[in-house]
């Protein structure tokens, strides 16, 4: 009977399994923190995009909200640089962001970068309150989001 | 010659297959490089295309009706047991009993996508017209469904393709033709199949896009009141 080979290999994937659950420990609580601390932002820039989107698309007139939608976007984008932590990447919560933002930091701040430009823009766009200014500098912050979700958000859990 | 051609698919039927191969055809394409803003009026377009199919499919052409192609499993075994068996297939008139039913479930399938993706938001600066209807985790369930539904889209199409290829090349029938041009051949005996009117198409098509048009509309205005 073949039992010795079997019993082996089963000893083996086994033990390497176990090994393998010992060295990866379950998130800890900071990661998870930082997780949630990242999509609350995220929430936050999408609070502020929909209040602009609205007074673009005429669902209120409002120029205060724009403003004020405009300085989120400006205080989200100085807080961007630090909400990504090593060991926050997906798996970790309810996470979206690729294990690629780590392997490649340089295109990533060039692309954080790009949207703290592209929220400055729109800044002084909204302080016209002029819909002919605001709605193309909405749409390059839009493209700037998109700049990095594509690559780097990985799809909901 | 005892067989002769006659119209089996009108042309309401075939104008709704061919203009939802185009538009999932770009949907796929904006789905995955956008702009988003496309795909959302294609994904409209194919909400209107399916509630006309629908309604056509109660109140159309014989061929185009559910009645008259959704057929019981012991149909289902039959058609198989011809197309396991040697020669070629009695004269088809519209959909046979398999068929009939992987159009219901691509159908559903289509449903399930066109419906799921009124409620999103893309992540950055686009909110579909039903978003202010759901919260939170239903907004991320309907995401994950809408991606999933698109997976089995792709196979259920592939399946399509492939089961179209496999009954030209071992069966030597061609059912492209017949959706192109809407004439086949029928069996000596068998009667032509009734055609609703081009003006009833209208009609419906015109509802269907009215409906739609309608939800895209009010629908997000609808959500604050």
């Amino acid at each position: 009977m073949r039992m010795k080979p079997i019993a082996a290999m089963l000893a083996v994937a086994l033990g390497t399994t176990a090994v393998g659950l010992a060295a990866a420990p379950p998130p800890g609580k900071a990661a998870l923190n930082a997780v949630a601390a990242r999509q609350t932002q995220m929430k936050r820039l999408r609070e502020a995009t929909k209040a602009i989107n609205g007074y673009i698309q005429g669902a209120h007139d409002d120029s205060g909200q724009v403003r004020a939608a405009a300085a989120t976007l400006q205080d989200v984008g100085s807080k961007m640089p630090h909400l990504f932590p090593r060991g926050t990447a997906v798996g970790v919560g309810t996470s979206r962001a690729k294990p690629a933002i780590w392997s490649e930091r340089a295109a990533v701040s060039r692309r954080i970068a790009a949207f703290r430009a592209a929220a400055a823009n729109f800044a002084r766009a909204a302080a016209t309150g002029d819909k002919a200014q605001i709605a193309p500098q909405f749409r390059a912050v839009g493209a700037a989001c998109k700049a990095c979700h594509d690559p780097y958000q990985a799809p909901p859990r | 010659m005892d067989s002769r051609k006659a119209l089996v698919w009108d042309l309401p039927t075939r104008l709704f297959h061919w203009s939802l191969v185009v538009a999932v055809g770009g949907l796929w394409w904006t789905g995955e490089r956008g702009p988003i803003e496309t795909h959302a009026l294609l994904g409209y377009f194919v909400l209107a295309l399916l509630l006309f199919r629908i309604l056509w499919g109660l109140l159309g052409s014989e061929t185009a009706r559910f009645a008259s192609f959704l057929r019981g499993p012991s149909a289902g075994v039959e058609h198989v047991r011809h197309l396991l068996a040697r020669g070629p297939l009695p004269h088809p008139v519209g959909h046979n009993p398999v068929g009939g039913w992987s159009v219901i479930l691509l159908l559903i399938v289509l449903i399930t996508l066109s419906v799921s993706g009124l409620f999103l938001y893309d992540d950055e600066i686009f909110w579909a017209p039903l978003n202010a209807w759901v919260g939170e985790g239903m907004e991320a369930a309907l995401d994950r469904l809408h991606h999933v539904a698109f997976d089995f889209l792709l196979v259920l199409v592939a399946l399509h393709v492939a089961a179209i290829f496999l009954y030209w090349a071992v069966k030597r029938a061609n059912l492209v033709a017949p959706m192109l041009t809407g004439r086949a051949e029928l069996d000596p005996d068998a009667p032509e199949p009734r055609t609703a009117g081009l003006v009833l198409a209208l009609i419906l098509a015109a509802i269907a896009a009215a409906a739609v048009w309608a939800l895209v509309s009010w629908g997000p205005v609808l959500a604050y009141s």
